[in-house]
Parts: structure tokens; sequence; C-alpha cells
């Protein structure tokens, strides 16, 4: 999981910043590779345990009297007034967010 | 020393119900407050000014009609700055939201205005709720009123300042894995994470989800409990919140006697800095004292809290702040002219170190091969550390133990060491994995070279027993008094 | 897609193997159906296709920082409907997971969607042939916003779609041909119509299909499938197919190691009838799912499964059964009749009230459905028309009674129609009262056999049939509100009488 070699650290550090849409430059991803080794390093006990057979606990813990969601009836609520909305935004033409000329759609 | 000058919650809501002080002054008092020492501290990243002087107007225009005042009336108080007051900036101390404010309010602040509370100013934090020390805000670091060379603690660390220094009487902060109770511990203040669901996180900017809750911060365990209390019940806005209303308050136990304390042995580990072991021991020895029976017991997974937490908490984070992306808030930088590399571009320029390093670490522990190593088996040992409180609550009824495992420590010193600086959260991560109510009291302080640093008693009760932790709580406070010891700065600024 | 072959025994339906030159196209389908909620799936803002851009959007939608998603009862409600109408198995709990990818419609970063504890399991649609196409499952999951790119330099984006509740139905690959795809999903979209949870609206997007399409040898394995997008009508799924197989085969019988079938999303275009490659370069896809930590499990117990069974009705096919098992209509009727149940609603009431199903079905087959044929939603427009069922059975009433003839009532029912009026009015304001006062009768007889000698003749030679002839002028006097068979009467008695 953690692995000695520094290109390969620096390589997953590489993947993992462009899925997660971080643009970083050469220097940056060597020294966060090192952290990031080191991290994992510091977190291999986590392996080490026998979790056979044990329940996930996802999301925070519940009792059980409580462990499932309450829904919402279909009404209706007020929306935002268009201008509340597009007001934080960096780029809006009154109408619509603006955003660089793209397609293809997502990836 | 007492803390005379500087009224708490209870003591000021009733003050002014009772028409001794006006919500006019009491605003104009904290905002002068904050003025003064928004130099030594940096707590602050915004003050509401207008807002405040307007609302605290209106509230004595209603005391003077002679209606009924909410519990928390014109008590002014501070929002740490990832939660949201419609129109108010709330930035989580980051570029990436720079100048961003909120088109609505969080339900919890909701609850706060109309029972009559004024907030006056969004404290600083560390970006994201990201961080143990207060040292990774985009807008600097904020100082310990204690001593202004050291960590307030983090990551609710301008809203601990705050209150340490006599500003406000109560802050808000979030607490995912310690960040009110260890800011709470260094600055010696009540600083209580209710169990997960008891407040409302709508309006709440999310770090991790299932760890975050708000949390306040005040001089006296009766302080955060009245706030505590005006926030929590159900809120349909979010499904996570626990189904009942409001909890209601528990007398103290006056004689404590059955109380069962139980003592964890991993929380009092060879590396426990030895004066912090000291002052501890001597509040479970005053509880004793008292009547509590201490039980010895044992929260066998703990060693691999900090693990677990920082795999849960950066999975949860990397999906949380995927939505800054510079399309509808926030500033933008452009890159290539590309829609994808205007986010990489924005999202590397708008994140800081720490929330990059936990964003990359959280993306890679859900990443395709990596899932089933990383977060899956951390979602089981959470299980496991959820285990080990159900087993010791078996034997005793609260667990206590240190809130952190040093005083407040020096700025800067912890800086280079990510693993160093996550490990500071080591006796705090566990309650929050387990969604439990945990509370920070000060008991005792020590010396470091001139200075006094305090010390704090972390208290844990089980799931939904916050009014038991609290009770408990209140009733230390009436055997000891290091609560009413102010800092220096405070001590000034009442002066 | 599953990996499992599809062994359902229909080898005698399957497609001729010489169609594809010995290839066995491998096809599986997945469909979004936006739900016919009121309110988006997350949060209470009430979304309408063609609202002014971003005007249906709040804190939740536009994942403004800190607000928190709470689950739509009655999206849950019809997501669950739509797998008890597929044969689906309702799961006893269910829950969310975050799906991770950027984009610019998609606000949080995430689509909030079921990984692997959707709703519904299994389940799936027979065909007319007897082969079944299996659903893997059906999930709920929120719509993205769009992304505008043909106006100006920028993209544009708007987000009153982000948040819509949608399900995404996905077969196993077992479809063998467009003809296939074509019927599973006509007959899909007739029962998601008829179980009330959808509009089922290509043209407004509220449905969408996107395909897998693979080719392979007889027994071999499978090859690289292909993802088609950009499908707007069933027609053009086929069509996408039906291309996209022949690219296929084009690419493994060429020879040319440069030609590849890579594994990728190609959109449809409808106009040059071809495939086109959505990007350069396929970056795999990492979603990250994990599970959805601001909502919890939902628990479907056993009271809210029994309300959706209750509140789904007859299947399409029941329907087509009862109409004819009960209602002696023929299979063909029963088909149109229950295309959607708007359609089956409204020929039931105007049925019932006129107490003729094979009069009310001719009326609404011939004169209603057929005006509404140029309508793109004849579903949505028959409950639109100004006529009511109650008002077409009195028309059809009118004509039993002979007091108004065929053609009188097409005339009126188009007035209807226009106006909205009673039937029983507009008879009276256009005059379409059937004349069977003889005596008027009698005298436009007496003018039109004035002059006809040969007509004459002829009928009383024997030859009845020539009176025809006079029977129109007489229908043209009467301004169209004569009885034919009447006036046919009393001309044969007047030559009768004649010397």
């Amino acid at each position: 999981m953690s692995n000695p070699d520094p290109s390969a650290e620096r390589e997953l550090v590489h993947k993992t910043a462009a899925l997660a849409r971080l643009s970083i430059g050469a220097a940056e991803e060597a020294r966060l590779g090192a952290q990031f080794a080191r991290i994992l390093g510091a977190f291999h006990s986590l392996s080490e345990l026998n979790v056979e057979g044990v329940p996930e606990t996802t999301g925070g813990p519940r009792p059980a009297s409580a462990a499932f969601g309450r829904l919402r009836a279909d009404e209706p609520r007020a929306s935002l007034e268009r201008a509340a909305a597009l007001v934080n935004a960096p780029q809006q033409d009154g109408e619509f967010y603006v955003v660089p000329k793209t397609v293809g759609g997502p990836s | 020393m007492s803390a005379a000058p500087l009224k708490g919650v209870v003591e000021g809501a009733a003050a002014l119900r009772a028409g001794r002080t006006s919500a006019l002054a009491e605003a104009e008092r904290a905002l002068e407050r904050l003025e003064r020492t928004r130099g030594a501290l940096n707590a602050v990243l915004a003050v509401d000014r207008a807002g405040a002087l307007e609302r605290a107007r209106a509230l004595d225009a209603r005391r003077a009609r002679g209606e009924a005042l909410g519990e928390l009336a014109g008590v002014p108080f501070a929002l740490k700055a990832n939660m949201c007051l419609s129109g108010v900036e709330a930035n989580c101390a980051s570029r990436v939201l720079a100048g961003y404010a909120p088109p609505y309010t969080a339900t919890f602040v909701q609850r706060l205005l109309d029972a009559g509370a004024n907030p006056i100013a969004i404290a600083n934090m560390d970006e994201f709720a990201m961080g143990s020390s207060g040292e990774n805000s985009a807008y600097g670091t904020t100082k310990n009123p204690w001593d202004v060379a050291r960590t307030p603690g983090g990551s609710s660390s301008g809203s601990a300042a705050l209150v340490a220094a006599g500003v406000v009487p109560f802050a808000l902060g979030s607490d995912t894995g310690g960040s009110v109770r260890q800011p709470a511990a260094l600055t010696n203040l009540a600083g209580y994470k209710p169990t997960y669901g008891r407040i409302s996180r709508y309006g709440l900017i999310a770090f991790a989800s299932s760890l975050d809750q708000v949390s306040p911060f005040a001089r006296s365990v009766a302080d955060v409990e009245l706030v505590t209390r005006v926030m929590s019940g159900h809120d349909e806005r979010d499904t996570t919140s626990l189904p009942e209303p409001a909890f209601a308050a528990e007398p103290e136990p006056a004689a404590l006697a059955g109380l069962r304390i139980g003592v964890p042995r991993e929380y009092f580990p060879a590396t426990l800095d030895a004066a912090v072991r000291a002052r501890c021991e001597a509040a479970l020895a005053e509880l004793e004292r008292g009547g509590a029976r201490l039980v010895p017991v044992s929260l066998p997974h703990s060693e691999h809290a900090i693990a677990t937490y920082y795999v849960v908490a950066t999975a949860e984070a990397s999906s949380n702040l995927a939505r800054y992306d510079g399309v509808r808030y926030g500033p933008r930088r452009d890159g290539d002219g590309s829609l994808q590399s205007m986010y990489a571009a924005t999202r590397a320029q708008g994140f800081g170190d720490e929330v990059k390093r936990r964003i990359l670490l959280g993306t890679y522990v859900l990443s395709s091969g990596y899932y089933d190593a990383w977060y899956r088996r951390a979602l089981k040992v959470r299980t496991l550390l959820l285990r080990d409180f159900e087993r010791a609550f078996e034997r005793c009824d609260i667990v206590a133990g240190p809130t952190s495992p040093t005083a407040a420590f020096k700025l800067g010193e912890k800086t280079d060491d990510p693993v160093a600086m996550y490990l500071s959260d080591v006796l705090t991560v566990p309650a929050s994995l387990a969604g439990l109510p945990a509370l920070s009291l000060p008991c005792g302080f020590l010396d470091a070279g001139s200075n006094r640093l305090p010390v704090g008693l972390q208290l844990i009760g089980p799931a939904r027993a916050d009014a038991r932790v609290l009770a408990l709580g209140r009733r230390y406070q009436q055997l000891s008094s290091f609560h009413t010891e102010l800092s220096p700065l405070a001590r000034e600024v009442a002066a | 897609m599953s990996a499992t072959q599809s062994t359902t025994a229909s080898a005698a339906t399957a497609p001729d193997p010489a169609r594809w030159k010995g290839w066995i196209p491998v096809i599986g389908l997945e469909v979004h159906c936006q739900l016919r909620t009121r309110t988006k799936l997350f949060c209470g803002c009430e979304y309408r296709f063609g609202a002014e851009p971003n005007t249906r959007t709040c804190a939740v939608c536009t994942a403004q920082p800190g607000a928190l998603p709470v689950l739509n009862r009655e999206a849950l409600a019809y997501a669950i409907r739509a797998g008890l109408a597929l044969g689906a198995d309702i799961a006893p709990w269910s829950k969310f997971d975050r799906k991770n990818y950027f984009y610019c419609d998609l606000p949080k970063g995430y689509q909030i969607s079921q990984f692997d504890r959707p709703f519904c399991t299994g389940g799936g649609i027979t065909l007319e042939s007897g082969h079944r196409i299996r659903l893997t499952r059906i999930h709920l999951e929120e719509d993205a916003g769009k992304a505008i790119h043909d106006r100006g330099a920028h993209t544009l984006v708007d987000l009153n779609r982000a948040g819509v509740p949608l399900i995404e139905s996905v077969t196993e690959a077992d479809v063998r041909s467009p003809e296939e795809a074509h019927e599973y999903l006509e007959r899909l979209k007739e029962i998601l119509l008829h179980a009330g949870v959808s509009d089922c609206d290509m043209e407004k997007g509220s449905l969408r299909v996107d395909v897998n399409v693979s080719i392979h040898r007889p027994g071999e394995g499978w090859r690289k499938r292909v993802e088609l997008k950009n499908l707007n009508s069933f027609r053009n799924v086929a069509a996408a197919i039906e291309h996209e197989i022949a690219r296929q085969i084009a690419i493994y019988e060429s020879n040319d190691p440069s030609q590849q079938v890579v594994q990728e999303t190609r959109l449809y275009d409808a106009q040059a009838g071809v495939t086109r490659s959505m990007r350069g370069k396929e970056e795999a896809h990492d979603y990250r799912y994990f599970p959805e930590p601001d909502l919890l499990p939902v628990q479907i117990d056993a009271a809210f499964l029994a309300e959706q069974r209750e509140k789904l009705g007859e299947s399409p096919t029941a329907l087509r059964e009862r109409y004819q098992r009960e209602l002696g209509l023929s299979a063909y009727d029963a088909g149109v009749l229950t295309a959607s149940p708007a359609v089956s609603r409204w020929f039931e009431e105007c049925a019932k009230l006129c107490g003729s199903p094979k009069d009310a079905a001719n009326w609404i087959q011939n004169e209603i459905l057929r005006g509404l044929s140029n309508e793109q939603r004849p579903a949505a427009a028959i409950a639109e028309l100004r006529v009511t069922p109650a008002g077409l059975a009195q028309l059809i009433g009118l004509v039993q009674k002979g007091t108004l003839n065929v053609p009188g009532g097409r005339q009126v029912l188009r007035a209807m129609l226009e106006t909205g009026k009673d039937a029983a009015v507009l008879v009276r304001e256009l005059g379409l009262e059937q004349v069977s006062d003889t005596g008027a009768l009698e005298q436009w007889c007496r003018e039109a056999l004035v002059g006809k000698d040969k007509v004459i003749a002829d009928v009383k030679a024997g030859k009845e049939k020539a009176i025809g002839a006079l029977v129109g002028p007489v229908m043209k006097a009467s301004k169209g509100a004569a009885n034919p068979q009447v006036v046919t009467e009393i001309l044969l008695r007047l030559v009768r009488e004649l010397p």
C-alpha cells in the first residue's frame, strides 16, 4: 500500500491529483508524494487487524430506533430568486452560470 | 481571580431580562473587545457590526414593549467561518470560498437567533476545519490568549480564542475529530460535542458528514449546555438529525454516589505528557472523593482510531469538497481555457496544503483498487471502535480521560509534520467515530516558562446521554474553580 | 451491463444469422426516466420543463455549501411502483451512494445515486415473440442540470433540472436486434405510463435511452462494447444500433490493424445516420462510489409496499386482455386503446356512459385519435381536449337513436372539439337533426325525380340500386339532415306509384 519507491509515490500522487482535479506541479508532487507515503505508512496498522465478518458503519452512528431516514412530502417550497442563486458565481450573464466552452460531456 | 467582570451566557441573558443591561450595550461591549484583541489574536475573519447592532436594537425594542424574550436574549456570540448566516461571508478560511456569502441561514443559527442570541463575528479556523492548531487558515494563524506564541488548538481556533479572551460569552465551533474539545482544553474552556445528530448540520459547511457536529464553547458547562439545548432537536432539513426534540437538562448528581466513571487505560499511555496525566488524575480523584466510583475499562481498538478517522474523514471530505470548482461560487482560475483545467487550476490555487493532502488521501482511499483495503476496512474498524465503547458502557456510566495529550504547543512546532499533527487528535477521534457525546472541561494548569497553560478533562457518555455528561460536568465545576480563571488577555479585556 | 449471457431459449425467434454475416449482436439498454413528482428528489423546488433558466433552484440543488438532501417520499413511491409494474423484486431496505465526477452540470461534484443496493432488482419485459428482456436493476437517482454549448463562445449552465428524480432501468444484454430494442422501449414506455410514474416524453427529455452494443462470432466470448448516446427517439435508437452493428462488422472484417473497435461512448447523428466518437481519448472512469453519509438508509416496509401495489392499477397487458374478453374488442383495437393510460381511461369512461364499447372504440379511434395523431403527445393531449368522454357518449347516443347520421355526427364532433359545446346544442345550431318529416322529404324527392326518366325506367325494370343516384340530390336539398335510408324508401315508393 505504501511504496518505498519515490517515483511510484509521485506517480500515485499524480494520478490521484488528476482524479481530484488538483493541478499540482512537479516539486509539489514530490513533496506530497513523500508525505503521502509517510501518512499511509503511519496508518498501516489498519491492515493488520482482523475484520473478517465485521459489519461496516456507514454514515454517522445511529441508535437502532432511528436507523432509517425520514421522508419529505412532495410539497413545493419556494426556490431562490435567480439573482440570489447567481450572485456568488464568478461568471454569469443574469440567466446562466457561464463556464469555459466544453463539449463532449462529463469525464 | 474571579470571573465577575465577564458575564457568562446564563448570567448575561438573565441580566438582560431583568433590565440590568441592554442588548445594545452587550453588543457594543463585545464589538469593542473584539477590536481591542483583534491584532493580538487574529481570531476574526468578518465582523457583522451593522447586523449585530440592528438585532440588538430590535431586541431592546421588544423588551421595551414588554414582549417575551428568548433564553439567549441579547447574548453576543461568534460563529465559525463554516456556518451559514444569510448574506454574511462564510469562507471556511479558504481562498476557494473567498467572498462567499450564503443565500440561506443554518437551522442551528436560526434557532439561536430565535432565542435572541446575537451573532457579531465570524471566527477564524483551520481551512475547511482541517487542522489541530489554527495554522491552516488562508487568512493567518490565530493565537492562544493564554500565550500568544502558542496554538489555541484547532480547527475551531478563532471561536475558542474569542471566548478565552473574554470577547464573547460563547462561540460556536464544529467538532469532527476533536476540533472543539481540543481547543477548549488548550484555552481553559468548556467545549461540548453532542451526540452525532443532536444538532442539525443544515448550514454547517461539511468537512466529513458522518462526523461533523456543531459544538459550542463557553467558560462554564452550564453555558454550553444551554446553548446546546437551544440548538438541539430534530430538523426536517437534516435527515441525519436525531428524531427527538431538544433534550431536557438533568439535575447534577449532587453526591455522585454510585456513578461509575470508566478510566480507559489506553487514554493514559506512556507518551502522555506527565503534567497532563497528573491534572487529569487529580480531577478523577476529586470526583472519586465526591462519591463517584472509578472503574478501569479498556477501549482496545483506540490505537487504530487515528488511521480510521483519517481514512473515513478524508474520503468524505474529498467528495464534500468537489463542489468547489469555480462555477457557482468562489474565485475562478482559468487554466488553459478548458473546463477541466479551469477546475484543476481553481482548486489548486484555492485550497491550502493540508486541504489538498486530505483531498488526495480521501480520493486515493476511495479509488478503484484501494477502496477495500482502506475505506471499507476503515468502516469495519469503526464498528470495532463503537463496540469498544458499548462494552465499556456495560461497566460504567461515563468514560473519562484527558482531552489532549499535551497542553498548547508552540506555533510552528508541528507544521512540517502532518503525522505528528494528526496524532494530537488521538484522544478525541474515538468519540467522534462512535458518534458519542463528549465534553472537555478545565481541570488544571501546568507551568510552561512564565505562563500557565490549561489542561482539559474529557467526559464521554453513551449515545444520547448528553444530559448525563453535561450534568456531571456541571457537578465537577461545583467541586472545582479552574474554569473561573481567565486568560491574561481576558483579564486585560475585563479590566 | 451484466456479464451473464442470456440463456433464455428463444432460438426460434432469434434474428436470422445471415442478416449480419453471421455476427451476433449483443445489446443492452439503459433507460433514464424522469419521475413525475411535483418537487425534486432531495429538495422542494418545483421543476417545470421549459421554465426560465435557473429559476427553479435552491440552496440544496445548487450545492450551496452546508445544504443537505432530504428524500421525497413520492419519488420513492414512484420508483417502487415502476419496479412492481416491471415485476422486479423490491429490496426491504435500500441506500444511496455518491457517484463522484466533475462536470459543470453536476453542482455537488457527485451525483446521489445507488450503487450496490438499488430499490429494485430483476424483473423484465416479455416481447411479442416470447423472448424475455431481463432487467438487472432499477435505481433512483438525481438528474444533472443542463449545459448549453451552442450559444456563443461559452458554455451556459442551467440548474433547473439538477436534482429532478430519475429512475434508471438497466437490462441484461438480452436484446438481439434493433427491432427488439424498439419493441422493448415501446413496451417499457407503455408500462411506465400506465404505472403513472413518468410522462416518458423523449421530446422533453423525460425519457432518455443509452445503448450498449457489441458483436461477436457464434461460440466466442463477448467483444468490446460501445455505448451509444444522443438518441432522441425510439426510431433513432433502432437506427443507431443498426449503424453501429454495421460499423463494428466493417471494422472486424477489414483486417486493417489500424481500425479497432474500442470501448467508448459514441454519439448518434440522426441526420448523417452515423455514430461519432464522443472524445478523442477515453479516460477510464473512477466514480469512487461510497455510501452517501447525508442520507440514512431507507426502509420499504410492508405497508408502504402495499400502498404502492394498490396505487399501481392494471398493467397494459391485463387491460388489453380484459378489453378483448369483456368488451369484445379486437386485439388491434385493444392495443390502440391501451397505448396510454389517459386514452384507456378516456375510452372506459365513454364506453360505460354510451353503453357500447365497440361504438366508443370506433369513434375514439377514427375521430379522436386520428385527429390527435398530428400531435406529438396523444397521452397528454386527450386529457386536454375540449370534448369529455361524457360529451362523446352523448353524441354516440344521438347517432344510436337516429337523431343524427354518421356524417352529421362527425361534423358535430369537429364542432365540439373546436367550441367545447354540447352535442345536443350543436345539432340544433347546425340544423343537423335528421329530417323525418315525410312531407318535406316527399317534396324534395318529387323534385329529384323530375326529368329522371332513365332512372325511373331502370328501377321499374327491377334495378333498384339505380335509385342511389337520386339520394344524393335529396340529401343536398336537406343540407345533409335527411336520413338517407328514409329518403331511399320514399323514392322507391314514389317510383312504384308512378304510372
